[in-house]
């Protein structure tokens, strides 16, 4: 009996007795940060991964974008438009890799040829796109495109299109150990975990203020926002809607918002009955209630949308297009269409892989039955919604989708979903006006011109209501007030800098 | 004779084994392409963050996974390198599965060898003594502490534990494979059941060993009470206990993926959530036949153990 207790008693106190605190010998230096995707194709240079090279202040690419949008210098110093179909790159001198060989243009034509034999290259960087990769001189390395492409240097700002040293192309794989040329070195990766950076004391910018960082990998919500609360962690990516307002009222803590040039939509079947009508798409538009989505599904950490762009980007008008919430106005709209709300049944598809979206069908439901729509809401996975976007074979779908991911131009969503042979097109728009626009628009040289007709296209889908755009998301971000300097790009590229700091 | 009967029985135990892997075989690869997903957007969107794939990455995709051929083109290249223990390179991470695997099969195996020690560390003690005194207070109140934790779900008890002992008392870590206090909480989440089952099962078999007349013999022979219990109750009231570790201990190395998510553990239960989100094939085949073949192993040596053990079974395998 007394031995028994021994052993009861020895093993409830096993796990007490050996907890220690964390983080005890963490100097006043060294930050966590938990990063919410974790690395998924082993850091395969044409894949998402290099996201995570490129937030962990690791991976550089030619260009950047500074903080108001423009193109920077970064790897390059400079680029000069040869011809229509050329671009020449000066490459940046005194660069050193993490493993102390030197950045040159025999190394950069290297990276970038790595990632344009990928089988699948990042789209705007294959083959299709991209005619040589030339070396002019040990600093001077020339792109060559099949047709004139003005985005170029744009392109080169991509994290697939990031450079590493030679010692990076392993025939089994990408080896980020000291192949960097960024302000961080990572030192250690522990697969599925973590990956440990060591400030790089040879960058060839300014120093990092941070000695080191502790960069996690935790894809679960809720467990991300345990880091923070424990003190675990100084800087946690993507923090659920859910429990942003709940980490606002902790005084140690900071939520961060970033507007993202991510919009839900109501894609519309632009070519089904009775939606091929436009004035039963503007129906819908005027049906909708925004700001009550905002509020109540989103939480607040969402802005009600003014159209196919978010506000703050370039190509992005005011809200002075903004469609009211007005269901007499989209009843007369029906009316004038011929159409009887009674008997139209709407069909609307949600798909689970974003939690939001199920709500969100139900809210618009109760929404359009305020104008004696019936909406029918089908709800399911995105493999199973897919194949009923991609055939047309449905009235109307919700889509959370980005108008720019590999560079900062709107081109590629503009291009794929809404021309006539878009790869994305999934409500179906084909009017030839738009095609020609957006194919203008891409042949501007000058920036503010191009983003002027981006911005006139962004009207045109607007006017015509070629699907009904509901709100702009938003990232959300938690930290502990001792972070300074975090400064996240819509982009979501830039995220450990050198400036990044712990008071 | 009996050696032949033995044989006979072992040859007939592994022919029953090879056309289960067999049929799990022809079952494990199909698995991936009964969902409405295709492969080869899957593996695409899982690659990239642009949601818009494009239709020739996609057909390029198809070609260097040899996903354009025939299903039973594909079956029968798997079936012949998969016999050769060759299971091909996981979709989404270009990685070799047998490596995947054994990186994964580590973590897991100590995550669920750990939870099973402590749980019969607990269990054992506390089923003894509730089988000292059965239907008394001390007994009623472990089957009630058994069944609550029969009751809980591991989704639910961990985040509860990490809520107290991360977030409000900041003693362990809230998630993470790195040291071990960062393996007390989900060794203990997981050893929660097997803690409830192990001390039931305990408790059952000390309440039949100690009404047995060697036990009052023991006694007869000057034993104290404690010594009787340490020399011929433990000894005997253990044996099923042991039967029950390493059929949990099968159960949890197939995977304790609702622990594995929520702690953020690279085990095998982690790697097969993550093979069937990005409906990576390689990966959800090798996994199904692995834990298959390890149960049909496992099966088989503890019915080749009995029959050596007790003859009557395998002469009463032999007539049937």
């Amino acid at each position: 009996m007394s031995r028994s207790s021994l052993w009861l008693a020895c093993a409830v106190a096993w796990p007490i007795t050996l907890a220690m605190p964390q983080a005890a010998n963490a100097g006043p230096k060294d930050m966590v940060v938990v990063h919410y995707r974790l690395p998924a194709s082993a850091y395969a240079m044409e894949t998402a991964d290099t996201y995570v090279l490129m937030r962990a202040g690791c991976l550089e690419t030619l260009t950047k974008y500074a903080k108001d949008g423009r193109l920077a210098p970064s790897l390059a110093e400079s680029w000069t438009q040869i011809d229509d179909n050329s671009w020449d790159f000066k490459i940046r001198p005194n660069v050193k890799f993490q493993d102390g060989t030197s950045l040159n243009a025999e190394a950069v034509a290297a990276s970038l040829n790595h990632v344009l034999k990928a089988t699948t290259p990042p789209r705007g960087f294959t083959p299709a796109e991209i005619s040589s990769i030339t070396i002019v001189d040990s600093m001077t390395l020339r792109i060559s495109t099949p047709t004139a492409v003005q985005l170029l240097p744009y392109r080169l700002a991509g994290p697939s299109t990031g450079i590493l040293s030679q010692a990076a192309y392993r025939p089994d794989g990408i080896n980020i150990i000291g192949t960097c040329t960024g302000p961080f070195t990572i030192a250690k990766e522990n697969p599925k975990q973590s990956l440990q950076l060591v400030r790089n004391d040879n960058y060839w910018g300014n120093k990092a203020k941070l000695t080191s960082i502790d960069f996690r990998f935790i894809s679960d919500g809720g467990t991300r926002v345990a880091q923070l609360r424990s003190g675990e962690a100084h800087l946690v990516m993507g923090i659920p809607a859910a429990n942003a307002q709940t980490l606002k009222s902790n005084k140690n803590l900071r939520v961060v918002t970033t507007t993202l040039p991510r919009t839900t939509k109501l894609v519309v079947n632009n070519s089904r009955e009775p939606y091929k009508d436009v004035r039963v798409r503007q129906a819908l538009q005027y049906a909708i209630n925004r700001d009550e989505i905002a509020m109540g599904v989103f939480e607040g950490f969402a802005t009600p949308a003014i159209g196919p762009f978010g506000p703050g980007q370039p190509w992005s008008y005011g809200d002075e297009r903004a469609i009211p919430y007005d269901p007499e106005k989209a009843k007369t709209l029906l009316k004038e269409a011929g159409v009887d709300p009674a008997k139209l049944k709407l069909e609307l598809m949600a798909y689970t892989d974003r939690a939001e979206l199920p709500v969100l069908a139900t809210v618009i439901q109760a929404q359009l039955k305020k104008i004696g729509v019936n909406a029918d809401v089908k709800v399911a996975n995105w493999p199973a919604i897919e194949p009923n976007f991609r055939a047309g074979t449905f009235d109307t779908g919700l889509l959370s989708r980005s108008a720019v991911t590999d560079m900062s131009d709107p081109s590629g969503y503009l291009i794929a979903d809404y021309s006539c042979d878009g790869s994305y097109n999934l409500g179906k728009v084909c009017d030839p006006k738009i095609d020609k626009d957006i194919k203008d628009a891409m042949a501007i040289k000058d920036d503010a011109e191009r983003n002027k007709r981006y911005r006139a296209i962004a009207e045109e889908l607007q006017a015509k209501a070629v699907a009904v755009y509901l709100v702009h998301e938003q990232q959300i971000d938690g930290m502990s007030q001792r972070v300074r300097n975090f400064d996240l790009d819509q982009l979501g590229y830039y995220l450990v800098t050198e400036e990044l700091d712990l008071e | 004779m009996d050696a032949i009967v033995m044989n006979v029985f072992v040859a007939k135990k592994f022919v029953i084994v090879l056309i289960t892997l067999l049929i799990v075989s022809i079952l494990a690869f199909l698995v991936p392409y009964v969902g409405s997903d295709d492969p080869a957007r899957a593996i695409l969107r899982a690659r990239t963050v642009d949601d818009a794939l494009d239709p020739a990455a996609i057909e390029a995709l198809r070609a260097e996974l040899g996903l354009n051929r025939s299903l039973i083109a594909q079956y029968l290249g798997w079936l012949w390198r998969a016999l050769h223990l060759d299971f091909g390179y996981s979709f989404a991470t270009r990685t070799a599965v047998d490596v995947m695997f054994v990186q994964a099969l580590k973590v897991t195996s100590l995550l669920a060898i750990s939870a099973l020690i402590l749980a019969m560390v607990i269990a054992v003690p506390l089923g003894t003594i509730a089988a000292m005194r059965p239907a008394r207070m001390f007994d009623n109140a472990v089957t009630v502490f058994t069944q609550t934790l029969i009751a809980i779900p591991e989704y639910w008890a961990g985040p509860l534990l990490v809520l107290f002992f991360s977030i409000h008392m900041g003693w362990l870590p809230s998630a993470g494979w790195r040291d071990f206090n960062s393996t007390i909480l989900p060794v203990v989440v997981l050893s929660l059941r097997p803690i409830a089952y192990f001390t039931q099962v305990s408790r059952s078999a000390m309440v039949e060993v100690l009404r047995a007349p060697y036990i009052g013999a023991a006694r007869g022979r000057g034993l104290t009470a404690s010594q009787t219990l340490v020399r011929h109750g433990l000894r005997n009231g253990m044996l099923p206990v042991i039967t029950m570790f390493s059929l949990w201990l099968t159960s949890l190395l197939g995977g304790s993926v609702v622990v594995e998510v929520i702690f953020g553990i690279p085990g095998m239960g982690w790697l097969l959530y993550d093979a069937v989100l990005n409906n990576d094939a390689p990966l959800i085949q090798a996994s199904i036949v692995f834990i298959v073949a390890l149960a049909a192993l496992i099966n088989t040596i503890t019915d080749i153990g009995y029959a050596l053990l007790n003859p009557s079974v395998r002469l009463t395998h032999d007539k049937a």
